[in-house]
């Protein structure tokens, strides 16, 4: 589900949104058009039509985030052929090894990595850290052993390659 | 009766009344729930659906909550200061063992100064 709060947007939940003021500046209009037209001269742009006849901007070889809105009847990537995220997020709590010697400390390891069209896992990206270079090397190490991906597919039936964000709090208790 | 706040993926679930509720704060694709305590809970979903669990679940207790932009939201019963030139928003209650100091934009805090000070 993506998230279309403004960044400086403040509210009670459970009540009606004030409209935000000054939501739009002079250089965010300025900056906004100066993105779009760029993106439009860069080419690799192409469109397809879904069901409904609406069109769908859809971007060659690009990596989608799992927060992207995917057109619908597309398909989220499935972990092991057969099941969903959760089986993933079992397999990695049942297999992962707390590095040795530390294991009373508590971390958190924030790793971004990309199932590809091909099945497997790569292009990983460690966003956070401790600085005992063990546990990021102990998430990396798993995640390079995991089963194969159904990838993500567009509705036309393409692969997409898509880009999730774990993270993996070690905790022992 | 205070109602509980139930959140649950495929390997956890936790049940707590809003007051032990202090921030919870995104990072992306997924967030981190504070509580009063100290204790932090990750769950791999955004603000958002975190949003909507609180509003279906809470109902009118859900006005306790603010949201501060697109990666955090705050306990409104727990606010202590609002620093502008520090930019920090400082939670605490005497419920805490320690407060919480987080940092924030000046123009969300500028923001949620006017929405407090109402």
């Amino acid at each position: 589900m993506k998230d279309e709060i403004n960044e400086n947007e403040v509210y009670f939940l459970g009540q009606d949104r004030p409209i935000p003021k000054n939501s739009f500046s002079k250089w965010k209009v300025v900056i906004g058009m100066i993105v779009i037209i760029a993106l439009s001269i860069a080419g690799s742009l192409t469109w397809s039509f879904h069901k409904g006849g609406k069109a769908v901007p859809v971007l060659e070889g690009e990596i989608l985030d799992t927060v992207s809105i995917l057109p619908q009847g597309s398909k989220m990537p499935r972990f092991n052929g057969t099941d969903d995220m959760s089986a993933f997020m079992d397999w990695v709590c049942k297999h992962l090894v707390y590095p040795k010697g530390v294991e009373t400390e508590k971390e958190l390891v924030v790793v971004s990595f990309i199932i590809r069209t091909d099945g497997k896992l790569g292009g990983f990206n460690i966003r956070k850290a401790p600085r005992n270079k063990a546990f990021e090397e102990a998430v990396i190490t798993l995640l390079e052993q995991s089963p194969e991906w159904e990838p993500a597919e567009l509705p036309n039936g393409k692969k997409v390659n898509m880009k999730y964000t774990l993270p993996v709090l070690f905790r022992n208790e | 009766m205070a109602k509980y706040l139930i959140v649950s993926n495929s390997y956890q679930l936790l049940r707590i009344t809003a007051d032990r509720v202090a921030y919870i704060a995104s990072d992306g694709s997924y967030s981190t729930l504070r509580l009063i305590g100290g204790e932090e809970h990750i769950f791999s979903f955004n603000l958002s659906v975190f949003e909507k669990l609180i509003e279906q679940q809470l109902q009118e207790e859900a006005g306790i909550f603010i949201r501060v932009g697109r990666s955090l939201i705050i306990n409104s019963c727990y606010i202590y200061s609002i620093n502008l030139t520090k930019q920090e928003l400082t939670l605490s209650d005497l419920k805490f063992p320690d407060k919480f100091v987080l940092q924030v934009s000046k123009e969300a805090l500028k923001s949620l100064k006017s929405v407090i000070e109402i």
